[in-house]
């Protein structure tokens, strides 16, 4: 079955369809991917369908997949963000220092996704005005506000109660018999999926990723929307960094370290294309999801984390081919010659 | 290649018989696509000879060009060179031949240093690069044009007419015996010209054959010694320069008389709607004046290069301009940006269409409501309401799409350019401006194009048409500016207006 799709799934993912079937067609590879795993663990791996474990993937796919909702709108216009590690560390820190300063936990909340938007701000600011390649404004903000946290908090966690209730929401508990971190990730999930549908900001984005000289003679705001993307990825790693920090009760500064590129790897496992204006957040959660499901059985079956990074890299690779253009091209370029 | 190699051997020993023929050109024909760009093309270029390659922009220059560059391999035909068949099936192989070609496009790495670009691969073999030899070669190469520069400094930082000498000389660097130069003034001030036809000349005097391809006629009298005149891939004239005539020339290019279609009859051009004053845009655009009406084609005539597009990009604000005025319906406005300009009511098809006019990766039904959404700042986008604006196109335009939420990548060059027109329609202008709107379409969608263009004027929008087909140009519109250099050379009134008449201006006008 996914074999049969690729073609035609390949040409979908191109579009800003309308129809409910261009959009399942668009997901299709990472769908049928994602079955086809759940198929063999069925069989090779029981554990994985008991209830605490199926949750437990939820909570995993659910920190990874919150960042991974915000880079999907930067990715779309064709930029990267590689700070989104580091805003995840730097709002855990911000929250848990004002906490154990008195401030009361929403404003606490507030003032770290705030950090976040400002960071992604500067970020959008510096591509968008200022011409600097995305990939060198976010590693340098990522460089820089790594040296933040690490200066915010001496290099070393920041303990703080996480008793109050509007943590247990971030971070610790149920919610309709779902994790609490899953449900957030649904939400952002839905908004991000709807903002990139119907709003005329989120056309914009694929407008720019497709090609910044039409979008720009077509009259797109393009640098007040690159600006806004790159705010709302900063937004979204801050979020993370919320729930992430809610959970543990500690405001870690080295937290995160590995997340922007599993951000990164859900995105483009989600058919999102790193040359712009293709994909979107629905795949994004699939590649979320599919990351996640991959870690959880890999720990059930006994592979080591050394082994689990070899497997992760083999799988990106492998979504890329099956998702992109590139391997329906060379097997072109074989059969004519 | 074989039998072309075969056959070329043959007829050249009747040819080379003659006089000392360096490059000898025979039945060359090249098809892209089902068109044809050369049709049985035949020249010959003596040694120390230069000989002046003309005609309108998709004549064959470049084609021609690129078969003797190696590029391209021809359909059929053969290249012959001091009489014996070649094979020029790559780069190399023509380099090997001693061709050197200079492209319009520099083809130098301008973060390289002068000296590194001369001799990228000079050093070929060697793993290791030889710096002071490097060096003094690319010093001794400039010498040997009778050149001095430091040969340390970065390639950015030269002028472009130093650019071009260093080209050049990478050219020669193989002692090559056949020089061509793509329209090597085109981007050059007066001086520098001078200097480069000083080269020129100085080149013939050392044997070496030069093949000019320049649109400026006065240097072609100036420079070469025999001419050849491509039209729609034919050989239309050949003959020695001292025997010819600026007119004549032109009409070569030309050919043959255009015999104007039906126009739309009773046209009345209302009041002025858009009126630009003194546009200039430093070392870009001089001075340009012009008013268009309601209901009025403003036709663009002028050879690539003469700022046709630059107009058209500065009153739609997408350039910076260094001065001038934009005003659209009495409403003074800077041409600040593309959304200010599609505010006031502005429209622009582009030249480029896949990556400038239109959004590949996006579908009909995206494509076509974009600049509306933009214009009315809307901040939500319906894919219902989408899907009806897309088919509504799809039926007054008739474009040619299946399925309207597809990627309009898969759409042919003509239904593409229907979705940019449409774009423009549903946001509603007043002055709409095509850029090449019928480029590398087929016959049956460039007349809907145009049917579209004049209900556009119908219905009182003025519309600017700028086109490198002088037969487009003139059966559009109502008057015609003719650009050259940045400027306007002439103005023309459309119904009486001749090839001939735009082509004289358009390569420089009264000074030969």
């Amino acid at each position: 079955m996914t074999l049969k799709s690729q073609p035609t799934t390949s040409a979908a993912a191109l579009t800003v369809g309308p129809t409910p079937l261009s959009r399942l067609t668009r997901n299709l590879v990472p769908l049928g991917v994602g079955v086809i795993l759940v198929v063999a663990v069925a069989v090779l791996v029981p554990n994985f369908f008991q209830l605490s474990n199926i949750l437990n993937v939820g909570r995993q796919a659910a920190i990874v997949g919150v960042i991974a909702i915000g880079v999907t709108f930067v990715i779309l216009t064709a930029g990267i963000d590689l700070s989104v590690g580091a805003i995840l560390a730097v709002s855990g820190v911000t929250m848990a220092l004002l906490i154990n300063s008195g401030t009361p936990a929403p404003l606490a909340i507030l003032a770290a996704l705030f950090a976040g938007l400002a960071i992604g701000t500067i970020n959008g600011l510096g591509a968008a005005f200022l011409h600097i390649q995305p990939f060198i404004m976010t590693l340098a903000t990522m460089v820089a506000v790594q040296g933040l946290s690490l200066r915010l908090t001496s290099g070393g966690p920041i303990q703080f109660s996480n008793d109050d209730a509007i943590f247990m929401v971030m971070g610790k508990s149920q919610i309709l018999g779902l994790p609490s971190p899953f449900v957030i990730f649904v939400f952002v999930s839905i908004l991000g999926i709807l903002a990139l549908r119907y709003l005329a900001f989120g056309r914009s984005l694929y407008a720019i990723g497709g090609s910044f000289e039409a979008a720009r003679l077509s009259g797109v705001p393009t640098r007040r929307t690159l600006v806004i993307a790159y705010g709302i990825s900063g937004v979204c790693a801050a979020l993370a960094g919320v729930m992430t920090a809610s959970r543990l009760g500690t405001g870690d500064p080295v937290a995160g370290s590995l997340s922007n590129l599993d951000a990164i790897t859900a995105v483009v496992i989600g058919g999102t294309s790193l040359l712009g204006g293709r994909g979107g957040a629905v795949g994004t959660v699939f590649g979320a999801l599919l990351l996640a499901v991959l870690s959880n059985i890999m720990n059930l079956v006994g592979i080591s984390p050394f082994d689990q990074q070899i497997v992760k890299g083999v799988v990106i690779i492998a979504a890329v081919l099956i998702t992109g253009d590139n391997l329906r091209q060379i097997l072109k370029r074989r059969t004519v010659s | 290649m074989n039998n072309g190699n075969g056959a070329g051997g043959e007829e050249a020993l009747s040819s080379a018989s003659t006089a000392d023929v360096r490059l000898a050109i025979r039945g060359v024909s090249k098809a892209f696509l089902g068109v044809q760009a050369l049709n049985r093309v035949s020249f010959d270029v003596g040694a120390g000879e230069v000989l002046a390659l003309i005609g309108e922009n998709g004549a064959g220059k470049s084609t021609i060009i690129k078969i003797l560059a190696g590029a391209q391999g021809p359909d059929e035909g053969a290249v012959l060179i001091d009489g014996r068949g070649v094979n020029l099936s790559s780069p190399a192989e023509a380099e090997r031949h001693g061709i050197a070609t200079v492209y319009q496009e520099m083809s130098l790495f301008p973060d390289l240093s002068v000296a590194e670009n001369l001799t990228f691969d000079g050093q070929k073999g060697s793993a290791i690069i030889h710096w002071r030899q490097a060096r003094q070669e690319a010093t001794r190469l400039l010498a040997d044009l009778g050149l001095s520069f430091d040969v340390t400094q970065r390639v950015r930082n030269l002028s472009v007419a130093e650019k071009q000498m260093v080209e050049i000389a990478k050219a020669l660097r193989q002692n090559a015996r056949i020089l061509i130069l793509d329209e090597p003034t085109a981007v050059l001030g007066g001086d520098d010209v001078d200097k480069l036809l000083a080269l020129v000349k100085d080149l013939k005097r050392r044997g070496v054959s030069v093949i000019f391809v320049s649109h400026r006629l006065d240097e072609v009298f100036g420079l070469a010694d025999k001419y050849v005149v491509l039209r729609d891939g034919v050989v239309t004239g050949t003959g020695n320069i001292a025997e010819t005539s600026h007119d004549e020339l032109v009409s070569l290019m030309v050919g043959r008389q255009w015999v104007r279609p039906e126009r739309a009859s009773g046209r009345e051009a209302g009041a002025p709607i858009l009126t630009v004053s003194h546009l200039s845009r430093a070392g870009v655009l001089h001075d340009i004046s012009f008013e268009v009406r309601a209901g009025e084609v403003l036709g663009i005539a002028g050879l690539r290069g003469a700022g046709r597009t630059e107009v058209a990009r500065a009153i739609f604000g997408a350039d910076p301009i260094t001065s001038g005025e934009v005003v659209v319906s009495g409403e003074e406005r800077p041409p600040s940006s593309p959304i200010a300009a599609i505010r006031s009511g502005i429209g622009l098809v582009p030249e480029e269409r896949k990556s400038a006019g239109l959004f590949t990766n996006l579908s009909t039904m995206a494509n076509i409501p974009i600049v509306k959404t933009m214009k009315n700042r809307r901040a939500w986008v319906s894919p219902r309401h989408d899907r009806g604006t897309a088919l509504k196109y799809k039926e007054t335009l008739r474009i040619k799409v299946a399925d309207v939420a597809a990627p309009v990548a898969s759409l042919s060059g003509g239904n593409q350019q229907k979705v940019v027109l449409a774009k423009w329609l549903e946001a509603g202008v007043r002055v709409l401006i095509l850029d090449e709107p019928t480029r590398g379409i087929d016959i049956g969608a460039k007349q809907e194009i145009y049917q579209q263009i004049n209900k556009l004027c119908a219905a009182g929008i003025a519309v600017i048409v700028i086109s490198s087909e002088l037969p487009e140009v003139l059966s559009l519109s109502d008057r015609i500016l003719v650009m050259h250099g940045g400027a306007i050379q002439a103005e023309l009134d459309g119904p009486t207006a001749t090839e001939e008449r735009i082509m004289y201006h358009a390569v420089g006008g009264a000074r030969s």
